[in-house]
């Protein structure tokens, strides 16, 4: 996507924004240089700094606030979800990948989680889990089932696990629906409910065992329908 | 500190193409309408048309050709590990997480490669391993270790997989280099070939049983060492 050997200016600046980045001079939070700074110290137009800070943009990384400049967003889960849902969209990535990916970190990410779960963490879990056994349509439910998973994928505290889960958000949207329609078409509202009560338990009680155990049945649970 | 967001006059472009991708009108490698009928259909300026265009072919959704108008990209295989990579630096991701990363796909990954993996990547991970089981400098072994790991991503099949490990690569190389320099100093320069090529002829064999407990071993040692 970027190229650093690029002969065009304005990749040259990303490619330069990149390696700031990477090197941690510049951080969540922080103001970008100005146009007229940047172009200077790189000695480049001013509209291939611009050109820059638009891709940066778009992948949703900065924002500009006027009379005060562009910043790089604070709030990782921000990052990067416009394009993703475009991208995941259009690539043609399937559900089955889906879960496989998630077969593979949700229940590490459990254990992680009922370990590093932070108080405001399990007060959002808390609330989620309340909404989700209130909610009345299945779409609310799904949407709150997802952000379930979500808060669970921050509080294990790995990076790595949250920026992957955030990037599957838009899949993850259409995969929850689909998945808990089949379930409640076969097998009922009662197992949905009882996965993510025992899930939701073990973790307010941080009990990593018993996470561990409780995603892993969950997993299996939806290994069911993808055979 | 961030108050109220200034949405550039181009995003409309961006928002329209994702509404057509999402209801399916637009698809890979479909032409895009014109700048003069984005013109009319958004009620924007020629210039903020121009500005959209440009930031999605840099950003690699877009395909501008000239003289022949702009085309939704055939190919998103390896799209979103750039993005991500940018993700993973803004959020400081350390060792640790590096490792609990790892840990969760790595054996899943192995077991997968020797189901999936064609003959063309079975040649491929030949040339890896011949030189991962040299006798070199270990700066050269980290690499070609660390290639090793990626290959085996990549035949895997699976797009979140081989996206989200290519964004974690830029951390590798001192991870990697970092483990076997104290692993050989405690358990001799063996060992890693040893453990590579037990996996190695695992994949070969295309024996997932067999690949999956060697890459379990190979786990073990890094968590023996990456701290």
């Amino acid at each position: 996507m970027f190229s650093e050997n690029s002969n065009k200016a304005y990749h040259q600046v990303i490619a330069y924004l990149i390696n700031q980045i990477r090197e941690q001079r510049i951080k969540k939070g922080d103001k970008l240089p100005t146009e007229r700074e940047l172009s200077v110290s790189l000695n480049v137009s001013r509209a291939s700094v611009r050109e820059a800070y638009k891709v940066f943009h778009a992948l949703g990384l900065v924002v500009n606030i006027p009379g005060s400049g562009t910043y790089v967003r604070e709030e990782v889960d921000e990052w990067l979800s416009e394009p993703m849902e475009i991208i995941f969209k259009l690539s043609g990535i399937k559900m089955e990948e889906v879960f496989e990916f998630r077969k593979m970190i949700e229940v590490e990410t459990a254990t992680l989680a009922a370990e590093s779960i932070t108080e405001l963490e399990l007060t959002q879990l808390t609330e989620c889990y309340e909404n989700l056994l209130n909610a009345e349509s299945e779409i609310e439910k799904s949407k709150y089932d997802k952000r379930f998973h979500y808060i669970i994928a921050k509080a294990s505290k790995n990076h790595i696990i949250f920026n992957s889960y955030n990037a599957m958000s838009s899949m993850l949207e259409v995969f929850t629906y689909d998945i808990r329609a089949t379930v409640l078409e076969t097998e009922g509202e009662e197992i949905l409910q009882k996965i993510h009560d025992e899930i939701y338990r073990a973790i307010m009680n941080r009990d990593q065992e018993n996470a561990r155990k409780s995603m892993k049945a969950h997993m299996n649970m939806i290994s069911k329908y993808f055979q | 500190m961030i108050t109220k967001e200034d949405k550039p006059i181009y995003f409309k472009v961006i928002e329209y193409i994702k509404k057509q991708v999402e209801s399916g009108q637009l698809l890979k490698g479909d032409k895009i309408p014109t700048e003069r009928q984005l013109v009319e259909l958004l009620g924007i300026g020629r210039n903020s048309i121009r500005e959209a265009l440009k930031v999605l072919d840099t950003i690699g959704i877009v395909d501008r050709r000239q003289g022949d108008g702009s085309y939704i990209r055939e190919e998103f295989y390896n799209w979103f590990s750039e993005p991500m990579r940018i993700a993973f630096m803004l959020s400081e991701t350390n060792k640790k997480e590096i490792f609990e990363f790892r840990n969760m796909i790595e054996v899943e990954i192995a077991t997968l490669a020797a189901q999936r993996i064609t003959d063309e990547e079975i040649e491929e991970l030949k040339v890896c391993h011949d030189k991962l089981i040299e006798k070199n400098e270990e700066q050269i072994n980290a690499k070609y270790d660390k290639i090793f790991h990626s290959l085996l991503a990549k035949a895997s099949k699976n797009m979140i997989i081989i996206n989200s490990y290519n964004s974690m690569d830029y951390m590798l190389d001192q991870f990697i280099y970092n483990i076997r320099v104290d692993a050989f100093n405690s358990e001799g320069r063996e060992l890693a070939s040893r453990i590579h090529h037990e996996i190695f002829e695992a994949i070969i064999h295309r024996n997932p049983k067999l690949a999956r407990e060697a890459m379990k071993k190979h786990m073990d040692v890094i968590k023996r060492y990456y701290n």
